[in-house]
Formats: structure tokens, sequence, C-alpha cells
């Protein structure tokens, strides 16, 4: 009977808050956005299939009906750049937010299930970070890396970035440790990891997401801030690289605005998008802020 | 310098090198020596600025830096909290909605990018202030109005990109932290008793600038970190700036030594923020004297 009950409430309840998420206009509007600027980074360069390495054209040329977005001191196509590097930063944004969410539910999920020194060791390791200003730290964990890719950069900036994301988790965790379903749980003999796999996690599903969204667009302007501080990998092109040249070669001074203006406007829509979702996510599934 | 002249001599002038830096030494013994040294005040000397020390470097662009954060977090902070404050009272106006479209955009803006733009728009574009620089070469430092004009023009700037992002931030953490104050329970109590809208409004900011007051002495720490690019992008030569350069002219020594100075400034930060909280708030205060 009580089995019968929770799986109605179940049902009833996900397609409910998906279908109140579908209709959102906040959440379409972000997701029409990232959505928009993942086709123009993945499947632009077939509809624009230029080289953005070729130095043919005459360099700092304004946008021009040959090349929409002008070219940089290089003469390369800013267009077919951006586009390349759009790519290049969503996907070590997405990285930073995967890895960064992985090691913080994991965290928070460790020290909730085991307590005692496990939970010591983690909180101490989760003020430290929080002390130290994250930039500064992955600054000098890449400015040390022997090797320099893209999943380096990710993984640094993932790996610093989980600290207060994780302490909002356990803190989360902790509270629900003492609500009824979760002692229902206990009762019906569960072991701790399937309390917290089945009960826990699913309860605090929305905070995970929120936290997701928006460190993407964190891990973009972390890429960035490390690209502006000469700390890029040796091959590949992102938004950072974009920022970095067109400041190194003099693109800002001579007044190149179709080079620096353009990567920051995508990594601003990154942010602003994921932003919408996550405030419609949070509307939804906070009961303090959802409208009657 | 006779090395220029002398090829033979260059091995030997690289030895002298490594030998003085101790480089040639395993890790763990370069790690001690410098804790030691660090201990007694000295950072170590700069292999890009060589022979200037890293505490004197430091120290010669630690002002800058100050002088760059403090009005720029302590305005943007002021205007942040009073606009957000007015932001959450007036909820479901269309000044409300306003200033959230608007703070929420301009928040996502990095810093570095947005001295990008002011620095084309007005230093390339309109040609009204200077690029970069804390001040004209032309214009030696001295206590003279002319001065005292150059520095100010070379401040707006970098200025606007540090506080502007900062100051709609707090618009939107402060209009929060309103609307939760305006539905707890003393606030709905207090409207129940008749009292002035004005009153519960003070109640209500008093409680929601609590946090605020001791996120601002954390940000203090903090930014030094986050001003780093702008500093590189506007040359200013403050700590920002010579991390940057640090970082590109791989200088171990300087990019260590302003790597401790900022953690320790993060750590002062806290401790004030601590005391700065048991000051205001007394139920910190009286919490720690019961125990």
């Amino acid at each position: 009977m009580k089995y019968m009950m929770s799986m109605t409430i179940k049902k009833v309840k996900i397609p409910e808050s998906l279908q109140l998420l579908l209709r959102a206009p906040r959440f379409l509007i972000g997701f029409v956005i990232i959505l928009a600027i993942a086709l123009f980074g993945l499947i632009g360069p077939i509809f624009y299939p230029k080289d953005p390495l070729s130095t043919a054209g005459r360099p700092l040329m304004p946008p021009s009906s040959e090349y929409p977005l002008g070219t940089d001191a290089l003469g390369r196509d800013v267009l077919a750049a951006l586009m390349i590097g759009t790519r290049t930063s969503l996907y070590v944004g997405f990285l930073t937010a995967a890895i960064a969410t992985l090691i913080g539910v994991i965290a928070a999920a460790l020290s909730v299930a085991f307590g005692g020194i496990v939970d010591d060791i983690i909180t101490a390791i989760i003020s430290f970070l929080l002390s130290v200003p994250s930039t500064l730290l992955a600054l000098i964990i890449a400015f040390y890396a022997p090797v320099k890719s893209y999943e380096v950069i990710a993984l640094v900036l993932g790996g610093t970035g989980w600290a207060g994301f994780a302490r909002g988790l356990r803190a989360r965790l902790l509270s629900l440790r003492e609500e009824d379903f979760i002692n229902m749980s206990r009762v019906a003999g569960y072991s701790t990891i399937r309390i917290v796999l089945e009960d826990m996690l699913p309860a605090v599903a929305a905070y995970i997401v929120i936290f997701f969204a928006g460190h993407i667009d964190n891990g973009m302007v972390g890429e960035a801030t490390l690209s502006l501080l000469g700390l890029q990998p040796s091959k590949g092109y992102s938004l950072g690289i974009m920022f970095s040249q067109s400041n190194t070669y003099g693109g800002i001074r001579r007044g190149a605005w179709w080079w620096f203006v353009p990567p920051g406007l995508i990594i601003m829509l990154v942010a602003i998008s994921m932003l919408l979702i996550s405030t419609a996510i949070d509307e939804i599934f906070n009961p303090r802020l959802r409208k009657a | 310098m006779e090395y220029l002249t002398n090829p033979d001599l260059v091995p030997k002038q690289y030895k002298a090198m490594i030998e003085e830096f101790g480089f040639g030494k395993p890790l763990w013994e370069q790690y001690v020596d410098f804790l030691v040294k660090a201990f007694r005040g000295d950072l170590g000397t700069s292999i890009w600025l060589y022979p200037s020390r890293v505490l004197d470097v430091i120290m010669g662009s630690l002002p800058w830096t100050l002088f760059l954060l403090i009005p720029s977090s302590l305005i943007g902070w002021y205007l942040g909290n009073l606009w957000g404050a007015r932001t959450g009272f007036k909820r479901g106006s269309i000044f409300e909605k306003f200033s959230v479209v608007f703070s929420s955009t301009i928040a996502q803006i990095p810093s570095y990018w947005l001295a990008m733009l002011l620095i084309y728009g007005f230093a390339v574009y309109l040609r009204l202030l200077p690029s970069g620089r804390a001040y004209d070469p032309t214009v030696p430092p001295s206590l003279s109005i002319d001065y005292a004009l150059n520095v100010l023009k070379h401040y707006i700037l970098p200025f606007t990109a540090i506080t502007v992002p900062y100051l709609c931030g707090q618009v939107l953490t402060m209009r929060n932290l309103i609307i939760y104050e305006l539905k707890s329970d003393y606030t709905v109590f207090g409207d129940y008793i008749g009292l002035r809208e004005k009153v519960v409004r003070k109640y209500a900011f008093r409680n929601a600038v609590m946090p605020q007051i001791v996120g601002l002495s954390i940000r203090l720490g903090r930014t030094v970190a986050g001003a780093a690019l702008v500093e590189a992008l506007f040359s200013y030569p403050g700590m920002g700036y010579y991390m940057a350069q640090a970082v590109s002219n791989n200088d171990y020594m300087l990019l260590q030594g302003i790597f401790v100075i900022l953690v320790a400034t993060v750590y002062l930060a806290i401790f004030i923020s601590d005391l700065v909280h048991m000051i205001i708030d007394p139920r910190v205060r009286l919490g720690y004297v019961k125990q």
C-alpha cells in the first residue's frame, strides 16, 4: 500500500515540475540561447567552411561581405576563429562544471554518509579552498602544471571551484538527514549508501543542476582569465586566446572592436542563459520562491 | 657584464645564477629554504626584475592596488546595497524589474572584458582618457595638483571596470536578502501590530546588511586576485600587473612572493570580518560570552 502510494506520488510529481519548467519563459529563452551558441560552435564551421588559421586576408580589416567579422592582426578570419573558439570554450566550460559538480557531490555525500573523521577531513579541505581565492589557486596550479591542455585547464578550474557548492550541499544533506522519509528508509534497513543515492540526492537534484549550470560560464571565464595571463595550452584555439591575442597584438589600441567584442558577447550570453535556466529551475523547485 | 663580449664566460655566469637562486638543490630543500627565509621577511630575488628583491617589488605595487581596490569596494558596496535594498522593498514594480534585469546582465560581464570595452570606447575611440599606466611619465610623482589630476585621469577607467560588476552583484544579493527578511516572522509581526512601513524596513535592512558587511571585508581580501587582469590590461602598476608579468616571464620567485602576500591579505580580511561580525551582531558577541 505504502509502496503504491509513493509510486503514484512519484509519477505525478516529476512530469508536473518538468511541465512547469517547459512552460517557464525564462527557461525557454535561456535554453534557446545556449542551444544557439552550441550550434554556432558545433555546426557553424560546416556552413562557414573557412580555415581559421589561414592568414590570407589583409590584417585588421573591418567587417565586410567577404569577412563578416573582419580579420585579426594576422589576417585571419575572425568569424571562423570565433566558431572554433566557442566550441573549445564551451567544451572547457562543460568539463569544468562537470568536474566541479562531481567532486562536490562526492565530497558532500561522503562527508554526510560517513561523518566522523571523513567529515572532518572534507570540511577542512573545503575551508581551506574557500579561504584562498579560487582564481589565484587555479593560476598557481596552472602555472606549475607540467602539461597544459584544455582538459588540464578544466581539471584545475573544476578542482579549485567546488568548495562553496560542496559546503552548501553538505548543509542541505545534513538537514535532510532529520527528515521523516529518511528515517523511514533507515528503519526499513536501507544501507547508508543507498539512502544517500536514492533518497537524498534526488531531493537536492535541483540544487546540483543549478550549480552545474551556473558553473559552465565560470569555467569559460576562468579559461579566458588563464589565457589572458598567458597560461594557455600550446595547441588549440579558444575565446580566451582571442582575448589575449587581441590584447597583445594591439587589437584594442588599434580599435579592432570586431576582434575582442564577439568573444565577450558569447561568454556573456552563455552566462545570462545559464542564469535564466537556473533561476527558472530554482523558482519551480524552491517552494519559497514558487508563486501560488 | 664581461660575458657579453666573452662567450666563454656564459656557462660560468649561468652556473653562478643557478647557485644564487638555489635551483640546483632538490625541490624540498628549495622549499625549506624559501620557508625559512619567508619567515624572516625575505621573499627572495625576482628573476624578471633581477636584482630587485621580491619584497621591494611588492611593497612598491601594493599601495597602487590598495588605492584602486579600497575605494572601489567601498563605493561599489555602498551604492549596490542602497540600490539593492530599494529594489527589494519595491518588489513587483517596474523599477524592480528593470533593476534586476539590468544588474543581472551587467554582473555577468567579466571585468576584463569590460576593461577592454572601456579602453576601446574612452581611450581609443573618444580619446577622452588615457588607456593605461597610473600616471604619465611626463608628470613625475610630486605633491602637485597636476600630478593628482593626472593620477585621477588614469584612475577612472580601471576603477569603473572593477566597481561596476561588483556593484551590480551587490544589488542582486541585497535584493534577495531583503525579500527574505520581509518574509520572516518579525517583519510580518511588525506589520500586524501596525508599525510604520519605514520602521519595518529599517529592521529588515539592519538584518539584511549583516552578511553584506562580512562579505565586504572578505571581498577586500579577494579582489586583489580578481582585479589582476584589469590591472594587467591597463598596465596599472599594482600587484595584479606584476603577477601577470611574473606569469609571462616565468618569474617563479615573484609569483611565489605575491601569492604568499595575497593569501596573507585574504586571511587578514577573514580575521577582520570575524571581528567586525562580532561588533555589529550582538547575537554573535553574546554567544561567545556565554560559552
